[in-house]
């Protein structure tokens, strides 16, 4: 008996596998991936102390002069966050003029099921102009001994005299641990097994006051971060016991 | 002479080559529907920057080198294989992983890729995929990559690319040149502009669709497999050549033809310029190889000696 072309080419085994496997992925793979998404929802960790209540004498060699973050918990996504304008006290930094500590808290909040990294500089400051020239890594001196790694980004801005050549150097903090990267934050923050999460970013900018001399900016940067990380860990993040404690919940 | 058993036998090819063409048919679509979303991320992403405009000419180029290689894809047509079907699996779990976990977005696209070879396998077998391998890399440089990878891949490039295209930028005369940032800053008649001022890497882009053009003009036919290989090696000073071309024709555009600093004209004839180029170099080198492979097969001596001999 003769079969019609269409139906020999429906009738072999490897193409009806593909074919069912395809179907299910059209019907079933979103659904599928919602459904997992429920089962691995994340569980929030509330801040132990809120950023406002950040002690402003913590930041050697650094004054305290503005906090310049008021009213843009809706463009930053979280009401946890601090701002601050500071200038240096100390002969070491002096043509630095000035310097930015931004501090951001994020854990789950309303119906999303799982944490994203809103913005990292690369990205946000290039919508006012900026240009990255230079991207690099650093380590950050810690208390007894340790370090962390952070990411520095160098923009200029072509036109824009205040923002000609600026140094930003930022660090993720994902449960107490920390990551240069957004990706390996990311992949921190998506093991199945983390069922309580919070991440911070913790970013500072200077002024590079010359071309040369981006390693005054990078120090500037480093002794910041190297006030402001022990600070928020001892103070203001939550201890691995209030992340357990978020879990069991 | 013909057989009488030879229409036969090519009514019955052919058909088997139909069958085969509507099960990949059947498939794709599928394919295309499952994956909808991450199709319709990538053309909108491709519609906002130019930079991935190439996934456009995508299914041309798609089809066409298919036609290219038809001979051969005939000729290597077997029965698929049950691999194909666990591709398509693996392709499905990536997806699933990425899409719940929320890890890296590029991952659903590479998921599509793999579920894409895994169809290719099942309805054609191992030596179709070998030959249309080629086209499953022109797929994968079709897929955007994020915004931040391709930064921080590019950033030096993009600093020397812009400081060797200052070599060249010296010698137009009546302009000085230099640096700025990650811009060109030029003077010509009294005034000062820059080149790039609200481009994305504009020290280095284009490298994807000048790398589709290279892979579609070496891998369109059948070549020795020390030509491919030389081809390749050569593709990375070619696309650096051809973003070199790109600066420089966007600076002559940009400073002779008057265009303002935010006009888009300079930035598509360049980039027109340079897909053009890099068609131009890369078959420069498809011509040019077989020549010199023939003389390095038969020296030239051999040649005068015939010559000779025939005159004796």
């Amino acid at each position: 008996m003769k079969t019609s072309i269409l139906a020999t080419a429906v009738m072999e085994y490897r193409f009806a596998m593909c074919a069912v496997i395809l179907v299910l992925m059209a019907v079933g793979m979103r659904p599928a991936a919602e459904a997992a998404e429920g089962w691995l929802e994340k569980r929030p960790v509330p801040i132990r102390r809120p950023l406002r209540a950040f002690d402003r004498r913590k930041i050697a060699g650094f004054r305290f002069v503005e906090d310049i973050g008021d009213g843009s918990a809706d463009d930053v996504a979280t009401e946890e966050y601090l701002e601050w304008r500071l200038v240096p006290t100390g002969s070491a930094f002096l043509d630095t003029e000035v310097a930015y500590l931004s501090v951001y808290y994020y854990t789950k909040t309303g119906d999303e099921s799982t944490l994203l990294i809103p913005h990292t500089p690369e990205i946000c400051y290039r919508q006012l102009g900026n240009q990255v020239t230079e991207l690099g890594s650093m380590r950050v001196p810690m208390p007894g001994g340790d370090t962390i790694k952070a990411k520095y980004v160098r923009m200029s801005h072509p036109t824009d005299a205040a923002n000609k050549d600026i140094c930003v150097a930022y660090v993720f903090c994902v449960n107490g641990r920390f990551h240069d990267d957004r990706e390996k934050a990311r992949a921190h923050l998506a093991l199945p097994w983390i069922r309580a999460v919070y991440f911070s970013k913790i970013e500072c900018v200077t002024r590079v006051p010359e071309p040369h001399r981006l390693n005054e900016a990078l120090e500037a940067c480093k002794q910041i971060l190297a006030a402001a990380v022990p600070e928020l860990l001892q103070t203001h993040f939550p201890t691995r016991s209030d992340i357990d404690r978020a879990r069991l919940r | 002479m013909n057989t009488p058993s030879e229409p036969h036998h090519t009514s019955a090819r052919t058909a088997a080559h139909l069958t085969i063409l509507i099960r990949f048919g059947i498939l794709l679509i599928l394919m295309s529907f499952a994956f909808r979303k991450e199709l319709y991320s990538i053309v909108a992403l491709a519609a906002g920057f130019s930079e991935w405009s190439h996934v456009f000419a995508m299914p041309v180029v798609a089809m066409l080198f298919v036609l290219c290689r038809m001979d051969d894809i005939r000729i290597g047509l077997r029965k698929g294989s049950i691999w194909g079907a666990v591709l398509v699996l693996l392709g499905f779990s990536i997806w699933m992983m990425s899409t719940s976990l929320r890890f890296i977005g590029y991952a659903t696209l590479v998921a599509m890729l793999v579920c894409f070879v895994g169809l290719i396998l099942a309805v054609a077998g191992w030596r179709v995929l070998r030959i249309c391998l080629p086209l499953v890399l022109m797929l994968g440089l079709c897929l955007p990559l994020g915004e931040r990878t391709m930064e921080r891949f590019s950033i030096d490039i993009q600093r020397e690319s812009l400081r060797a295209a200052l070599i060249p930028l010296k010698l137009l005369p009546g302009v000085k040149t230099r640096t700025a940032g990650m811009t060109i800053a030029y003077s010509y008649d009294g005034k000062e502009e820059h080149l790039g001022l609200a481009e994305q890497r504009f020290g280095a882009r284009l490298w994807p669709a000048c790398l589709v053009v290279g892979l579609f003009t070496v891998f369109s036919r059948r070549r020795p497999r020390w030509q491919v290989v030389f081809l390749i090696l050569a593709s990375i000073p070619i696309v650096a050549f051809c973003n070199l071309m790109r600066i420089f024709a966007w600076a002559v555009l940009a400073v002779y033809g008057g265009f303002g600093p935010v006009s888009s004209a300079p930035r598509n004839a360049s980039l027109g310029i340079s897909l053009i180029v890099a068609y131009g170099s890369f078959a420069f080198g498809c011509w040019l190889l077989p020549k010199l492979g023939s003389r390095i097969q038969r020296p030239f001596w051999i040649e005068d000696d015939v010559a000779a001999d025939d005159g004796a």
